[in-house]
């Protein structure tokens, strides 16, 4: 009787471990139902994160299952352990200051079940991007309405302490459109404060940088590990209305791409020291001749830094682009997302699949990066409501 | 000194012809209607960005149109029409705050053929808010309100000018269910109670007939008009697939057949059209690729000239779905093409068949398509950046 249990369990085993074979699996985050403010942006029909399967051969999503039940947890990131995991809660009604909030969460690794340790503040209304330091120490979030970075202690079990650092830079607020945004383009709204859009070590770890798409900034600073508190480096002008929303680093840290929201250029810099020097001029992520609004969302680079990705929101679409050997970027082609809106793109850590977050179509699409780099959709959707973040979990 | 004038002057209009005539050469003109900023609703100037009706000229060889010129500021002008003969132009204004009963209106204009300028004659109820939809029946103007749930019918003056309203049909009964079975997955659709949603009223081919689409009880319905009375008198009910939404449809030149797209399902059904009644022929086809999953809401639908051919736009997916009518008379998708831009509103093919227009009302731009000899749109890299573009009418 024994042996024939065990000859059942293993066959049921071979049988859970036959075709498709899944290589990884990813963490999805998605807007939830904001009824205070049904017009916000931050307003989707998911329910918290989500977990799904990814086909090693195919790059198909598959077996959606809803792993914690949350509000707008619009952004998150992995510890490097991948023992936790914190999302952003995209929202303006925590607490008595109407802030925003950061969960935590430990991962179990065999499942992927999430367990939530705590809520903190995010110091800020609309927390946007989160990601945790280079130390390991800190989480580090941008808070777009609230117009602030914030640094919050990560404590020896995974959880959140209270911010040991906030920044809210002020000063003058900036002009509501870019001199080269495309003709048509609709204006953002006048009298625009600082919007946290996107904060994070830079390779080397020394350094801290964060975008203000309200008053097109883009900082550096330095993080002390032990007091938690940013000390700024230096300040970057970037065009003004332009919105430097998303920025990535080349695999050596030399250069840092910064995609601006509101003229939808890419502009490349050079990084040494801290400090930001613009290499060339800025170009454009939509289609040449391109008229009509259109905001950039999300920047990838590629894990050998030859290619670089942005995401269109009103055109709906990738723009890739090819690093040159000066570090330079140029755009190669221009690939429909096969959604509305694409909030966020993600590649996977086999760096053979891309895919589409379309926040207003509801789905995920996935792509196959071809060996140019230029990602080619694999016919493959995932419906998932208000799709906006998608980590892998290897 | 009178002469040396007038030879000047003959001379500059000359010369000022040659450049006119000069490249680019411009075959037609057509009209832009916009979703505008409406001062009783104070949050829809956030995604309002168009003013009025725009005029634009369109390159004969190259399908662009030139920069946009505003030749009537309006309320929503969202769809319009142009008379036979091109004298006048009825416009919607889908708004929600006309008169005391909180309803639409409509504008009639009279155009100025040489110079396209719109001289407004008058603004009437249009039986209903948020009308969507205008059309022309011999006398009378035919409007579909969305919101307020019914058709009305307008008596147009001798001067063009709009009368009074003969007819307001207003179908009541039960709900619908809100989410069609056969939705893509993923689908969310609506979740709020509604009743009848007018969104498309249209004579059919013979004139002997006027049919109308209701996306809000899925049913559409065929009327014989009184062209005396302007009354409407049901002659046909046809059930949709419920939840289905059934929105634009378009007739087969010959009038024998009817495609209705169905907005909440994302498909589209054909319909044999005899004496007045509707029957369905075969099974309905999705206007979106194979293994779509999300969310998608299908807009205009238009077929071409020759009949072969049908455009659907699918706003979420945003791309327009070429779906080509086979020997049999069904139809087959053949290919999805991205219209550029988000949220295609409605499409327009231009009269030499040629060109087709996507209206990007969520991108501000329209994008320029050349019709291929297989039908498929290619798009030509034009854009024309315009706030909200929602319908474009030629005026040749």
């Amino acid at each position: 009787m024994k042996l024939l249990r065990t000859t059942v369990a293993v066959t049921a085993l071979a049988i859970l471990f036959g075709a498709p074979a899944y290589a990884a699996r990813a963490y999805i985050g998605t807007y939830t139902p904001n009824p205070a403010d049904p017009h916000a942006y931050a307003n989707g029909k998911g329910e918290g994160i989500y977990l799904v399967n990814v086909d090693e051969t195919t790059g198909a999503l598959s077996d959606l299952k809803l792993v914690a039940k949350d509000r707008s947890p619009s952004w998150f990131a992995l510890s490097a352990d991948r023992k936790f995991l914190y999302a952003t809660n995209e929202i303006d009604s925590y607490g008595p200051n109407k802030s925003g909030s950061v969960t935590a969460y430990a991962v179990d690794a065999k499942s992927g079940a999430l367990k939530k340790l705590n809520t903190v503040d995010s110091g800020g209304a609309g927390p946007a991007y989160i990601s945790v330091h280079a130390s390991g120490k800190f989480a580090l979030v941008a808070n777009y309405i609230g117009g602030s970075f914030s640094v919050l202690p990560i404590r020896p079990d995974g959880s959140l302490g209270e911010a040991s650092d906030v920044v809210k830079p002020g000063g003058p607020t900036n002009s509501a459109s870019a001199v080269d945004a495309p003709p048509g383009q609709e204006p953002s709204s006048p009298n625009r404060i600082t919007h946290g859009h996107m904060i994070a070590s830079d390779p080397s770890g020394q350094y801290v940088v964060g975008d203000d798409a309200g008053r097109d900034k883009i900082f550096v600073w330095r993080l002390n590990t032990e007091t938690g508190k940013l000390t700024e480096v230096s300040v970057t002008t970037a065009l003004a209305g332009s919105a430097p929303r998303h920025f990535g680093f080349s695999p050596d840290g030399k250069t840092l791409y910064q995609i601006g929201e509101y003229n939808a250029r890419l502009t490349t810099y050079g990084f040494a020291n801290g400090k930001l020097t613009q290499k060339g001029q800025s170009i454009s992520a939509l289609p040449g001749g391109y008229q009509g609004s259109g905001t950039a969302s999300r920047l990838l680079v590629s894990a050998s830094g030859k290619n670089v990705y942005s995401a269109n929101r009103t055109h709906n679409s990738i723009a890739t682009f090819a690093v040159g050997a000066d570090g330079i970027a140029t755009k190669l082609a221009i690939t429909p997302t096969e959604g509305e809106h694409p909030r966020s793109l993600a590649i996977d850590p086999s760096g053979k699949f891309f895919y589409s977050l379309n926040l207003r179509a509801n789905n995920i699409a996935a792509f196959r990066l071809q060996p140019d780099g230029v990602p080619r959709f694999t016919g493959k959707f995932l419906a998932v409501s208000a799709p906006a973040v998608m980590v892998f979990l290897p | 000194m009178k002469f040396l004038h007038t030879t000047v002057a003959v001379a500059a209009l000359a010369a000022a012809q040659i450049t006119v005539m000069g490249a680019p050469a411009y075959a037609a003109r057509a009209y832009i209607g916009t979703y505008t900023a409406d001062p009783a609703e104070p949050r829809s100037g956030n995604n309002n960005h168009g003013e009025g009706i725009y005029l634009v000229n369109i390159d004969d060889a190259t399908g662009a149109p030139s920069n946009p010129k505003l030749v009537a500021k309006d309320l929503s002008p969202s769809w319009v029409t142009l008379s036979a003969d091109h004298k006048f132009l009825y416009a919607v204004n889908e708004v929600a705050s006309y008169g005391p009963n909180k309803s639409g209106s409509i504008t009639a204009y009279a155009v100025d053929s040489a110079s396209g300028a719109l001289k407004k004659l008058n603004t009437v109820d249009s039986g209903g808010s948020i009308p969507c939809y205008v059309s022309i029946s011999g006398k009378f103007l035919l409007v579909a309100n969305y919101t307020g749930g019914s058709y009305s019918v307008t008596r147009i003056k001798p001067d063009g000018s709009l009368g009074e309203t003969t007819d307001v049909v207003k179908p009541g009964g039960p709900m619908s269910v809100y989410q069609a079975a056969d939705r893509p997955k993923g689908m969310s659709g609506s979740k709020e109670p509604h009743g009848s949603r007018g969104h498309m009223i249209l004579p059919d081919p013979s004139g002997q007939y006027v049919v109308g689409a209701d996306a809000g009880r899925d049913q559409i319905f065929v009327w014989k008009l009184d062209s005396n009375s302007g009354k409407l008198t049901e002659v046909s009910v046809t059930k949709s697939v419920p939840g289905a939404a059934p929105r634009h449809f378009a007739f087969s030149p010959d009038g024998k057949t009817l495609y209705q797209q169905q907005e909440q399902d994302s498909r589209l059904t054909v319909y044999a059209f005899a004496n007045g009644k509707l029957t369905q022929k075969g099974s309905s086809i999705s206007t979106l690729p194979a293994g779509f999953e999300g969310s998608n809401t299908t807009s205009e639908l238009l077929i071409d000239k020759a009949g072969k051919h049908l455009y659907g736009a699918n706003r979420n997916h945003d791309t327009i779905a070429t779906m080509a009518v086979q020997g049999d008379g069904s139809v087959k998708l053949v290919a999805n093409t991205h219209t550029e831009g988000t949220i295609p509103r409605s499409l327009t093919i231009d009269p030499t068949g040629k060109f087709l227009y996507s209206m990007n009302q969520s991108a501000d731009n329209l994008t320029t398509f050349r019709l291929d000899v297989d039908g498929v749109p290619k798009f030509t890299g034009k854009f024309l950046g315009i706030g909200s573009p929602a319908v474009m009418v030629f005026l040749p």
